[in-house]
């Protein structure tokens, strides 16, 4: 695919640092003439620990016309407070220091778009909950710190586009991705995530949704909604089935190496024998009996309102606790065979017996599975 | 190596020349040490003037390479979803040049590489190559997890050497914060390669194509 096809490529391409190569052999430069060119402040790969706000302030005579201040490479541990003069900053690069504390200052900068804190030592206590009134921001890039929870000043920052998390040591994500509707890509590889919540659904923009690296089993049937997803990376991780729901997302890319993906079905699939309750349920909901506050307690109408639908199209059944997990098999793109894993009311479900291998026969278009046509729109998903 | 040949008339020592030729390495006369990407170019094209190409040469040549960002950034084009492939030079047909552009965590397909040459180096950040033994041919229907030989880092300008006898190899970038650039030579360049399911050994082909060339994106399809 063209450039053109996501707006993030360029934004890509300015990550790169121009200044890192292997073959290094800088001088050690301090404060130069070349250091402020137009609106650019360039103090990069300097050695400096400390940005001494004089200095600083002597050498950028206006500060407050500044848009775009490289700091990134150094040895920096904090910023000064003085950073707050630079009110026309669009960009900060601190990438690549030590950095321990934000200052709450940075708050101020209302025109700051773009905050790259990649490559720090940047912990929960780091950040300064001021940091939420950064309402304009865009691009924030916290990968390879020492995040353990999922910074919760992001969830206010309602125009962010890109959002960077990578390397980091999040064991958990809270349910609140609901703010999140202009973020295109969020990248949360190599954490610690167990889980992904139901509110990653409603992230409506996301077009690269990074997952690669964590502990991830299972995924949210919300994830079907991310109608603009168009590259899902769930490699090294714990995936041993997929969920239907994938299907319907109009994927580019898929990774998926390094699953203990099922490749034959296992005889043993524990199937726990539904309660009374449940059956009850069951029956209730398949004769369409009808129920109300008069007639039965309250708590059982929410339990009968809780049904869920038998992914079996065939099947008119619902299941409550208790139900058959059916691996099928899903040619994915004439490629290679993925499990997926469904849901069903019971084992009687599965219109194929669950040892064998579905192939293209037509049981399978009978099932939630992709036909023709959809196997032609992942012909260029590319797998393994 | 030279000798000295006495007591010989003018016609022996035309043929003795004739056949030193073909023994004598025809790279012998070329620098080792090119000093920049165009200089690496440059010698290719020498070491591949004729139809015996002397591969340690150019093991050594791409080894020795160092460049520097400045020459690569036309070709360091990096894509959020999948690593690009960037043609540098097309090397009248005999080789490929290119570089790869490595976004956090992106990886290849385990693949193998058509009966040619492949030369890798990794020119910016790390890379990892896991490196798989061919599936045994059990029918069509056997389904087997394929055997890893080896995974190795490489950086730094370092250079992994691979053809189809030695195996197939997957290449990853491991960094969730860092992107990776290889420098890769092909001898002779190919555009279709086997790619393989590594829980089954189950192989398709696969369409190479570049994403760039000489700098200019390709039209997508």
């Amino acid at each position: 695919m063209a450039a053109a096809a996501l707006t993030t490529a360029e934004d890509y391409e300015g990550d790169y640092d121009l200044d890192d190569d292997f073959d290094d052999d800088e001088d050690d430069c301090n404060f130069s003439s070349e250091t402020v060119l137009g609106d650019t402040v360039d103090y990069s790969h300097r050695n400096i620990s400390i940005l001494d706000p004089n200095e600083l302030l002597t050498l950028v005579k206006n500060p407050n016309r500044i848009k775009n201040f490289q700091l990134n490479s150094n040895q920096l541990l904090t910023l000064p407070s003085q950073i707050e003069q630079f009110q026309s900053l669009v960009t900060m690069e601190l990438s690549n220091n030590q950095l321990v504390q934000l200052p709450a200052e940075l708050s101020l900068l209302k025109n700051l778009k773009n905050l790259y804190l990649k490559n720090n030592s940047l912990d929960d206590f780091s950040l300064p909950k001021e940091l939420e009134l950064l309402k304009q921001l865009e691009v924030i890039n916290l990968g390879g710190n020492r995040l353990k929870q999922f910074p919760y000043q992001l969830f206010q920052m309602i125009n962010l586009k890109e959002v960077y998390l990578g390397s980091n040591q999040i064991a958990f994500l809270p349910d609140l991705f609901q703010t999140l509707i202009k973020v295109e890509v969020l990248y949360m590889g190599g954490n610690q995530i167990g889980n992904v919540p139901d509110s990653i659904g409603y992230m409506r923009s996301l077009v690269v949704l990074n997952l690669s690296g964590n502990r991830l089993r299972t995924l949210p049937r919300s994830i079907s909604r991310l109608g603009r997803l168009k590259s899902l990376s769930l490699h090294n991780n714990q995936f041993s089935a997929l969920p239907p729901d994938i299907i319907r997302l109009d994927l580019q890319e898929l990774s998926l190496r390094n699953n203990p993906l099922v490749v034959r079905f296992v005889r043993d699939l524990t199937y726990d024998v539904p309660t009374l309750k449940e059956l009850a349920g069951r029956t209730i909901k398949l004769h369409k009996i009808c129920y109300d506050d008069q007639s039965i307690p309250r708590s059982l109408i929410e339990y009968l309102n809780a049904a869920k639908s038998c992914l079996n199209p065939k099947c008119k059944g619902v299941y409550f606790e208790s139900c058959h997990k059916n691996i099928k098999f899903v040619d994915f793109c004439g490629k290679f065979y993925l499990p997926l894993l469904q849901f069903l009311c019971s084992p009687a479900c599965t219109s194929t017996p669950t040892f064998q291998m579905t192939s293209s026969d037509s049981d399978d278009n009978s099932d939630d599975v992709p036909n023709k046509d959809m196997s032609s729109k992942f012909k260029k998903v590319l797998l393994g | 190596m030279t000798e000295t040949l006495l007591n010989t008339n003018m016609h022996d020592i035309h043929d003795i020349q004739l056949i030193r030729q073909k023994c004598v390495d025809n790279t012998a006369h070329l620098s080792t040490h090119p000093k920049s990407l165009n200089e690496l170019i440059e010698l290719l094209y020498e070491a591949f003037a004729t139809n015996d190409v002397n591969i340690d040469y150019v093991h050594t040549i791409m080894n020795n390479y160092k460049g520097n960002v400045k020459e690569w950034a036309p070709f360091l084009k990096f894509q959020p979803n999948k690593y690009t492939r960037n043609l540098v030079d097309a090397g009248n047909g005999k080789f490929n040049l290119m570089i790869l552009c490595w976004a956090e965590s992106q990886g290849s397909s385990i693949h193998d590489h058509t009966n040619s040459h492949c030369f890798m180096k990794c020119i910016q950040g790390t890379l990892v190559e896991t490196k798989y033994a061919w599936p045994k041919d059990g029918g069509e229907n056997t389904e087997t997890p394929m055997e890893i030989i080896s995974r190795t880092e490489l950086k730094d300008g370092k250079v992994a050497y691979i053809n189809d006898s030695i195996g197939l190899h997957r290449v990853e970038n491991p960094s969730h914060t860092d992107t990776a650039v290889t420098l890769h030579l092909y001898v002779p360049p190919y555009s279709h390669c086997s790619v393989f399911d590594e829980r089954t050994g189950r192989t398709k082909e696969a369409h190479v194509t570049f994403y760039s060339i000489n700098g200019l994106l390709t039209p997508s399809e």
